[in-house]
């Protein structure tokens, strides 16, 4: 490749992947926690459903 | 039942998702590469003369920057309840509060991901002293220390007040990093949010795309986050009243087993009084 062209590419094509990893990073950190959250609230959902359960069976004896 | 907010979450995930891609996609096809050091001689590219180096690494500005005021934003929403917690004692302003400094955390991590890549390309460190990565650093360190003391106090009230205090605290280091550089200059972070702010339309426009696109995501995770906590605490407040339903069941069937005792105890001692009765007769 002409020398010239080398050098204005140099600042180019090497950093593409590190700027796609910067992007995805971003992503994935704002999913990993989304998910969290998602997770636990479907866990304390179904806490909350067996615990009201767990109430009404105790007021009805 | 779904509230209006919890309505709101897909919504702003969406729209704030689709705005930022639209950011993305802009910032890559129509938006000029930044001129870097200045070439040996002249080149022609796809019909542009080129002058100097290109710098692609400065793509990631469009989503970092965005990133790194939500981050920035959400801590002010945990100052707010906190100091509205000190005002009303209102524990829902503590669970706001503590919410929207965990959404401070994520936020935080995202921009230093973003943000040591970037470090790495343009100064080929990991990591430098320069006065905004130093202070968002300690940013990062008292949102850290706003947690571990959290998880340090049990009292449930002395935890709200210190937290709250503390978060006010640190609070504080959210405006020094954003304003440091107009303090201390930087060639690193140049000051972006001024009146001219020097960036021509195809680059203000995507990077504006990315601010309302980032700060939507902030809100409807946000706002997710607060009901996942609340649902937590109506979790531990059954709990509470299950085991309190469940003592007095016990402490019930202890009294009526005591009175049993008690009774049996009456009819022996009758019992044996009347032996005693028999045999003096």
């Amino acid at each position: 490749m002409d020398a010239i062209l080398s050098e204005v590419y140099s600042t180019v094509l090497p950093v593409a992947p590190y700027v796609l990893v910067a992007y995805v990073g971003i992503w994935l950190v704002l999913f990993a926690f989304i998910a969290m959250l998602r997770g636990k609230q479907k866990r304390t959902a179904a806490d909350i459903d067996a615990l009201k359960k767990a109430l009404e069976s105790r007021e009805e004896r | 039942m779904r509230s209006k907010a919890d309505k709101l979450v897909p919504v702003l995930l969406v729209l704030g998702g689709l705005l930022t891609l639209a950011d993305i996609v802009w910032a890559f096809t129509l938006s000029p590469l930044v001129q870097g050091a200045v070439l040996d001689e002249p080149v022609v590219i796809a019909g542009h003369m080129v002058t100097t180096k290109l710098l692609f690494s400065q793509k990631i500005f469009y989503l970092h920057v965005p990133v790194a005021v939500a981050s920035f934003v959400a801590m002010a929403v945990s100052c707010f309840h906190a100091v509205r917690f000190l005002m009303t004692k209102d524990r829902a302003h503590d669970l706001k509060s503590h919410t929207a400094m965990q959404v401070t955390f994520v936020f935080v991590l995202a921009t230093m991901v973003s943000g040591v890549i970037w470090t790495r390309l343009d100064w080929n460190v990991w990591w430098t002293w320069e006065p905004r990565l130093t202070t968002y650093f300690i940013l990062m360190l008292l949102v850290m220390a706003y947690f571990i003391l959290r998880n340090a106090i049990d009292d449930p009230e002395r935890r709200a007040r210190f937290c709250a205090v503390f978060g006010i605290v640190a609070f504080v280091d959210a405006p020094i990093s954003f304003m440091v550089t107009r303090v201390i200059p930087s060639s690193i972070h140049p000051v972006v949010f001024r009146t001219d702010s020097g960036l021509p339309p195809m680059m203000l426009v995507p990077f504006l795309l990315g601010m309302f696109g980032m700060l939507m995501v902030c809100i409807a995770i946000y706002v997710l986050a607060v009901r996942v906590n609340e649902q937590a605490v109506v979790v531990e407040e059954l709990k509470e009243r299950l085991e309190e339903r469940d003592a007095s069941r016990q402490v019930a069937v202890a009294d009526e087993a005591l009175a049993r005792l008690r009774a049996q105890g009456e009819k022996l001692s009758a019992a044996e009084a009347d032996d005693d009765s028999k045999k003096e007769n």
